[in-house]
């Protein structure tokens, strides 16, 4: 018996030492993605797939004016992949655009950070973790897709990033609850805006085309 | 069962290294160095722009263990434990005095308040308008003296007083007629620096015992135009004629035409209207005349201008434009140590500063962004995106933001008005009104000459840019700047646009090619196959015939030699060849400019009387043949060069006498 504790003992440290290190961590080149909260990388060293840590650095948001009963909150000037030309929209709780060509007469600065841009000439780009007014659950849209600003109001339903209980408060197609947070099953491979963009039998979801669900 | 001594202690060490283990992993995940500095107080003292953070005087200096300047911030560490309170101190700004308990392991931002206030920079407060200017305190400190004030520039405003210790002054703006004249164009009336009546107000607060302080402010009566149908939300627009109505106007706007000036008793023919929601207003005057403009905001307008379909030239261009990236030198520290962007905000980016309009000063504030007072590295990368695509003079600087104009007011683009928005402001920048004193600036004024494409195609911008006469509705804008000058960067220095010179200048005009005088040369030299030799300067100047050596005035400059060397800022544009441009290089210029006159004069006499013999008529400026073309042609344009060139005994004297002489052998062989 006292074996048995000695070896446990170990044991345990033995994992511990080795977890510090390895468990759980994606491969260095594996897709990873910011969320609001959480740090989310797909690999297949990650429990069911999909690795999440807390986030080391959020992003400053942009300013919200928020007025009226329920709340409306105004981002006047929201973000964009870059300095080029954009068309954006909402998608539970993601930012899609698409475009990206340079504008006339700007001189280009470096890109905005945390998006997952894909193409080639019209390019496409998600942001998984968009500004939001606060940490409360929100659903926001463009008013006018390209330099228009974006309003948010309160939601109840959970989209990316937010929290989440398996059973009680279900996440969107295409996500899953991974250590309370949704966040997307598989990574964002950005390339259309319409379901026409990706071809037959699939569809395009939050800007990846992916199966159409039987 | 019972575990031995020596076992347990193994145990125990075991769980002590599986802990420490998990510790290693929790510390990896999150960063472990939070831990070690547990107990340094942070401070980070944020300073307004255009105060020096280093300059701030802090006690006592022995709770502080370091500082550090980023910017308009002094980040400094504080030792663990310290208590009392830091005094912050700087001329400029309120003091401070910050409660050091409870600090230990925070990390706090405290922003700075200036000594005392003016407000934003009054853009528009109307022609004879009433100018007030509350001094706002930053805190009690600064209501304790008297402010002093003084105005550093433009036309002296009346009625000045100062009340309440000089912390409310009051003063009224100038007239319209002082500004505008009795008679302003009719339509969109073009407003540049020099005719919005803007002063540069200074406020200095003098306490006893205490270092002054001082802020300025900049007004204006009115804000600036370009006379292009296409404006910034908000501005007020002064439009010239009688009677005007607002016929259709988009959702939202409550806009009706207001009297330009209630102060003087001078009624002007002009109304003054602000575009109050974004979208197409239809307006009339009193004959009917009608005129639609487009309001919009500049941060939303899209800049998708370059699309292979559209403008993908320009837009290429534009990219290597020093006007389009002027902000980002200034910024990034290119354009040297003196360069304060906020200064230079005006012209070196989008947008009226003053109205809300969505170009960069209004943006900067919505985004509460302040910028540096001086370039830095990477200071144009640290711009948020909205304000980069309002930074540099974009697109919609000249084209504005509200959409493509009507058809019959495209030509406004070309005028000189929109380049009169930035460079309409002697003494620092005086082309506009040097260019304006040439016949150059009223080429067109003559409506045949925008009607036939022969004429046009020297006497107005439009063909001369090769976009054919202007349209019937366009009101003559001259030679203007957009005929030399392409904005859009298509050549070199200057922005001047590239110009083959003709032919018949043939290879000294081909050498020309590269310098400042090729584009004149486009119009001042006569056309291969246009029949009279319209504009014969230079080919008198440069002919191949005559070598340069026996040409003093053929130098590597060409026309800009004479016609453009001096005068900086501008005022060189009135490319007038005076007697002080000629001593530059002559000793004796007054009596050579006099014997010159002479000589053209004499010149031209002796080609009149050939013309006569020859049938070639000078009518409306211009030489004409009285038949068709015959043998004697190249007599005929030996004598229609002379008559061509008012200044034949400079540009080439010898040349002329030359010319002349063949015409004369001509007749008499004949």
């Amino acid at each position: 018996m006292q074996r048995y504790h000695l070896l446990r003992s170990l044991s345990l440290a033995l994992l511990a030492l080795a977890s510090a290190c390895t468990a759980s961590r994606p491969h260095d080149d594996a897709p990873c993605a910011e969320l609001r909260t959480v740090r989310v990388c797909w690999d297949e060293r990650c429990p069911d797939g999909v690795c999440v840590t807390p986030r080391a650095r959020v992003r400053a948001v942009a300013a919200f004016a928020c007025a009226g009963q329920p709340t409306t909150c105004v981002q006047r000037h929201p973000r964009r992949p870059d300095d080029g030309e954009w068309e954006c929209l909402d998608v539970d709780g993601i930012v899609l655009c698409r475009g990206g060509e340079p504008a006339a007469g700007v001189v280009p600065g470096p890109p905005d950070e945390g998006w997952i841009c894909r193409g080639e000439g019209e390019r496409h780009c998600v942001d998984l973790a968009p500004d939001q007014p606060d940490d409360g659950t929100w659903r926001c849209h463009f008013e006018g897709a390209r330099e228009g600003a974006r309003v948010c109001e309160r939601s109840t339903t959970a989209e990316i990033g937010d929290r989440c209980v398996d059973g009680a408060q279900r996440c969107p197609a295409g996500m899953r609850c991974a250590a309370r947070v949704c966040v997307p099953s598989a990574a964002p491979q950005p390339s259309c805006w319409v379901d026409g963009d990706c071809g037959a039998g699939k569809r395009c979801l939050r800007g990846t085309c992916a199966e159409r669900a039987r | 069962m019972r575990w031995s001594s020596a076992s347990r202690r193994a145990t125990r060490v075991l769980r002590i290294a599986h802990l420490v283990a998990l510790a290693l992993c929790v510390s990896t995940c999150r960063g472990g160095d939070d831990a070690a500095r547990a107990h340094a107080a942070r401070l980070t003292l944020i300073v307004p722009v255009g105060v020096d953070a280093s300059a701030l005087i802090l006690a006592p200096e022995d709770a502080i263990t370091s500082r550090q300047v980023h910017a308009q911030e002094l980040r400094i560490a504080l030792h663990p434990g310290a208590l009392g309170e830091l005094s912050v101190q700087h001329a400029q700004l309120c003091p401070q005095r910050i409660e050091l308990a409870g600090l230990d392991g925070t990390a706090r931002r405290v922003a700075l308040r200036e000594l005392f206030e003016l407000g934003d920079d009054r853009a528009q407060v109307g022609f004879g308008g009433a100018l007030r200017v509350e001094v706002q305190p930053g805190c009690r400190e600064a209501t304790a003296g008297r402010v002093v004030w003084e105005q550093l520039a433009g036309a002296p405003l009346v009625a000045v007083r100062e009340a309440r210790n000089g912390f409310l002054f009051t003063a009224q703006m100038p007239s319209a007629v002082a500004l505008l004249g009795a008679a302003p164009p009719w339509g969109i009336v073009p407003i540049t620096p020099r005719t919005r009546g803007e002063v540069t107000l200074r406020a200095t607060l003098r306490r006893t015992g205490k270092q002054d302080v001082a802020r300025t402010l900049r007004a204006a009566a009115i804000a600036r135009a370009s006379g292009m149908p296409s404006v910034g939300l908000g501005t007020q627009l002064v439009l010239g004629g009688s009677g005007w109505r607002v016929t259709a106007r988009p959702n939202g706007s409550h806009a009706e035409p207001q009297p330009l000036d209630v102060s003087s008793g001078e009624p002007v023919p002009a109304a003054l209207l602000e575009l109050d929601a974004k979208g197409r207003f239809e307006l009339a005057d009193a004959d009917g005349r009608t005129l639609v403009v487009r309001a919009g905001s500049h941060g939303e307008t899209p800049l998708d201008c370059g699309r292979r379909e559209c403008h993908a030239s320009a837009a290429t261009h534009a990219a290597e434009s020093p006007m389009t990236s002027i902000l980002a030198r200034g910024l990034d520290g290119a354009l040297g140590a003196d360069y304060d962007p906020r200064c230079a905000l005006a012209c070196h980016a989008v947008g009226e500063p003053g109205i809300g309009d969505g170009g960069f000063a209004h943006v900067a504030s919505e985004l509460d962004f302040a910028l540096p007072a001086r370039g830095a590295p990477d200071g144009w990368a640290a711009l948020p995106r909205p304000l980069r695509r309002l930074g540099g003079v974009g697109c919609t600087a000249c084209h504005g933001p509200g959409a493509i104009p009507e058809e019959g007011a495209r030509n406004a683009i070309l005028a000189g008005a929109v380049c009169a928005t930035c460079h309409d402001a002697p003494p620092r920048y005086g082309h506009v009104a040097a260019l304006a004193t040439t016949a150059m600036a009223r080429s067109d004024v003559d409506p045949a000459t925008r009607s036939d494409p022969l004429c046009a195609r020297c006497h107005t911008t439009s063909a001369f840019v090769g976009r054919g006469v202007p349209h019937a509705d366009a009101p003559p804008i001259g030679v203007a700047c957009a005929a030399c000058h392409a904005p859009h960067g298509e050549s070199g220095a200057h922005l001047l646009r590239v110009v083959l010179p003709p032919a018949s200048l043939g290879a000294r005009g081909r050498a020309l090619a590269q310098s400042g005088s090729a584009i004149c040369t486009a119009c001042h030299a006569p056309i291969d196959g246009a029949g009279a030799p319209y504009a014969s300067s230079a080919l008198l100047l440069f002919a191949e015939s005559s070598p340069r050596a026996a040409n003093p005035h053929d130098s590597e400059r060409g026309c800009l030699a004479c016609h453009g060397s001096s005068g900086g800022r501008g005022a060189s544009h009135d490319f007038a060849a005076t007697r002080e441009r000629c001593a530059a290089c002559h000793d004796d210029a007054d009596a050579r400019f006099a014997t010159a006159r002479v000589a053209s004069r004499e010149l031209t006499t002796r080609a009149e009387r050939l013309a006569t013999a020859l049938g070639v008529r000078v009518t409306r400026g211009h030489v004409s043949f009285t038949s068709a073309l015959d043998a004697r042609d190249e007599a005929r344009r030996a004598v229609a060069l002379v008559l061509e060139d008012r200044a034949a005994g400079v540009h080439g004297a010898a040349n002329a006498r030359a010319l002349l002489d063949r015409a004369e052998r001509a007749i008499v062989e004949r």
